[in-house]
């Protein structure tokens, strides 16, 4: 019993953590900028201030930055999918020259830095004429070697005998996939794709790097124009950044059992 | 391990209308070209809300007055994340012709070839400038833009200009028995003691490299020697500063603002402390804290204190715009908006709208900044402290001398001995500005990417195996 009360201590402990930061957001989106400046520092608004977050949504093209960030994170998310379900199933089920070799060499990536990538991949975009586009923020992120490596741990755990059941009724391999697999894997590919859309949504260097005009900002984006040389608008900041991160909160709510699911899950052996 | 038979006739079909599904989006989503009349200039900035509508005004004001030319005003964001965009932009020959940059990024671009001098164009008899408008710019706005370690050549110009200030609560001063601003540093500490027996904080300290180069020139010294290669922190005057700074934090007359904050604005309208340092921008921020709390707070600003027996000094800060080689033509319709934004009516409506100072000394005898002086008297103690500034140091490298010298400060004010941070940011300094030259053979270069990626594949390889009969 003391046990059990230890570890609910522990628990509620760390979750009081995790929300006092976004709690802390949700109040100083409500405050004056004065009373952002206050010290000691105000934890709760003397009168709520609705009006921030039609101001900071002034600021910027945030529907149009809200379009874009929809966009390429649903279009990222799609395309790690389907790159990832077919990588990791070939990496997992197929017997090929090399699969190790190749395998490692793209658990090898994993330990690059997205920092000594970032030069070369936009010249890669630039040369390609992708500038500007669409292409540039979505097509270099389709592809993710944490993902394949999650989905193969999953195709790696489901029993042989489903793939040898599927081939006598005389699926091959790209039948057995999609109608025997896949649907098999949801957990897994929840939290495949909760990954990508949200390591896309979050971007905010790489869409600066290959996008010039506003009509191809993301939304990260536009939390930087509080950001001034002498000074930060704190209570506009964190007024967009309630508004910005909101689609994020209800996407997980909504798979949030599926996530957990596959995040305890992978590369368990059934 | 599952072995099955090879890819049949219906999936070699599936995949192939996948590829020629995703082939097809990247031909409609490529951009397309559109070529216009006018000669476009674009200019990367970081200027945001009501500073970036100010800017607009200007362009747009320009683009009107020219059919020849359109100039598109793209923000970027902070300086740090317009460095970061500039960077591959450089590399992949994709520069825009105008970039806001503060002197050691200039001084990064020069390195890599791609800045274009102003120069050129300044002393063109046909688009240049008169002798009349050069000697109308103030003269430390165009000496800050030329950078020694590259012929001395003008490769920027002045855009968002302002000094360093001393900021102080006028009422807070007369409680503690003074009605003016300290000349001195032994006055400002004589008077923080003052306030201190108020119960009340005397400095508001926010570290900031900038200030502590205004305190060395305050202090009479140089931050860098005259051939720009060897710094000068292990000088008097640079211990003098530091010192000055441990003795405010030892005795409790100055207190640290955390990093990255104004509380220093809020303590000081609040007359929790009497003083603080900071840009000439600051000015409007105070107003505003002041009307939004509801304070009737009187304060002022003057230059910040100097050394006894010193002259009085402060820093220039602000960026400045960078033209970057594209082509003759965008070259010369990039200067002609330079030229536009530095006539004395742009700058005086840019400096009304944004507090920072205007580039030209005829700007300050408009009518219209007159009137705006009358009512904004701090702007006009800037202007009249203008003459005081000095420039910092432009040569590349300096924005890493700037982090160690943040350092030092932050150093002193956690109670290490001045002396001693003196010494560390010295060696520091130096190591920066002099790194040692690497050039590495391309046999040695090859060998060691060779090992690295070996490496790489070889761990990863081994992670597979070991995964692979774990679970065999």
């Amino acid at each position: 019993m003391a046990r059990r009360i230890g570890t609910h201590i522990l628990l509620i402990l760390g979750a009081v953590v995790m929300v006092s930061a976004f709690a802390w957001m949700l109040s100083t989106s409500l405050m004056t900028d004065a009373e952002t400046q206050k010290v000691p520092i105000a934890l709760v608004p003397e009168s709520p201030q609705w009006g921030n977050f039609a101001e900071a949504y002034d600021q910027a093209p945030f529907e149009r930055y809200f379009i874009n960030s929809m966009i390429t994170s649903v279009a990222v998310t799609a395309g790690v999918l389907f790159s990832s379900i077919l990588a990791g199933y070939a990496f997992a089920c197929l017997e090929f020259r090399g699969r190790r070799l190749i395998f490692g060499a793209l658990l090898a990536t994993m330990m690059i830095p997205f920092e000594v990538t970032v030069i070369p991949n936009s010249l890669i975009v630039m040369r390609l004429g992708w500038y500007d586009t669409y292409l540039a923020l979505i097509v270099p992120w389709t592809a993710s070697v944490f993902s394949i490596f999650l989905l193969r741990q999953f195709f790696k755990s489901l029993p042989r005998d489903y793939f040898e059941a599927a081939q006598i009724d005389g699926c091959g391999h790209w039948r057995y996939l999609w109608q025997v697999a896949v649907p098999m894997m949801w957990p897994a590919l929840v939290t495949v794709g909760l990954f990508a859309f949200l390591g896309s949504w979050n971007s905010l260097l790489w869409p600066l790097i290959v996008t010039d005009s506003e009509m191809m900002r993301t939304l990260q984006f536009g939390l930087t124009v509080f950001l001034q040389e002498e000074h930060t608008e704190v209570h506009l900041l964190m007024a967009a950044s309630a508004f910005t991160m909101a689609p994020v909160v209800v996407l997980y709510l909504i798979l949030q059992r599926r996530f957990i699911e596959g995040v305890t899950g992978a590369g368990l052996k059934q | 391990m599952m072995t099955g038979p090879r890819i049949n006739a219906d999936e070699r079909r599936y995949f192939r209308s996948v590829c020629a599904l995703i082939l097809l989006w990247m031909l409609i989503a490529a951009p397309s070209s559109g070529a216009g009349e006018r000669i476009e200039v674009a200019i990367w900035h970081s200027q945001s809300m009501e500073k970036r509508d100010a800017f607009r005004e200007i362009v747009d004001a320009f683009n009107d007055s020219r059919g020849d030319i359109f100039v598109k005003e793209i923000y970027i964001g902070p300086y740090t994340q317009l460095y970061q965009k500039l960077a591959p932009a450089i590399r992949a020959g994709r520069t825009p012709a105008l970039a806001v940059a503060y002197e050691s990024m200039v001084s990064s671009f020069a390195r890599a070839g791609v800045v274009a001098a102003f120069d050129d164009y300044l002393y063109d008899p046909r688009i240049g400038l008169s002798k009349e408008s050069r000697e109308d710019i103030f003269s430390v706005f165009l000496e800050t833009n030329r950078y020694p370690r590259f012929g001395n050549r003008m490769l920027s110009f002045p855009f968002t200009k302002s000094i360093l200030m001393m900021y102080y609560n006028l009422d807070l001063l007369r409680a503690a028995g003074h009605d003016r601003a300290p000349e001195t540093w032994d006055e400002f500490t004589e008077m923080c003691r003052d306030v201190k027996k108020l119960g009340r904080e005397g400095y508001a300290l926010s570290v900031d490299p900038s200030t502590v180069d205004g305190m060395v020139f305050s202090f009479g010294g140089e931050v860098i020697s005259a051939d720009h290669k060897r710094p000068l922190f292990d000088q008097p005057e640079a211990l003098a500063a530091l010192k000055t700074i441990e003795t405010l934090i030892g005795e409790g007359l100055a207190y640290r603002i955390p990093h990255g904050t104004y509380h220093d604005r809020e303590a000081v309208v609040a007359g929790r402390a009497a003083f603080l340092i900071r840009s000439s921008t600051t000015g409007p921020y105070l107003a505003r804290n002041i009307r939004k709390l509801g304070l009737k707070t009187d304060w002022d600003m003057a230059v910040i204190p100097h050394g006894r027996g010193c002259k009085r000094s402060t820093v220039l800060f602000g960026a400045n715009i960078c033209m970057f080689k594209t082509s003759p033509e965008v070259q010369r319709a990039a200067w002609e908006f330079v030229k536009f934004f530095i006539s004395p009516e742009a700058t005086a409506k840019w400096s009304m709208a944004t507090g920072y100072l205007p580039v030209r000394k005829s700007a300050t005898k408009l009518p219209q900044m007159q009137a705006f002086y009358a009512k904004a008297r701090q702007n006009r103690r800037a202007l009249e402290a203008l003459q005081y500034a000095r420039r910092e140091p432009n040569v590349s490298g300096w924005q890493d001398v700037r982090r160690a010298l943040a350092s030092a400060e932050a150093a002193v004010c956690q109670g290490e001995p001045a002396e001693k941070v003196a010494r560390k940011l010295q060696r520091e300094a130096e190591a920066i500005l002099n790194p040692p030259e690497h050039k590495p053979t391309d046999a040695g270069f090859l060998a060691g990417l060779a090992i690295i990626a070996a490496m790489f594949v070889g761990g990863g390889y081994w992670l597979a195996r070991r995964g692979g009969t774990a679970e065999a």
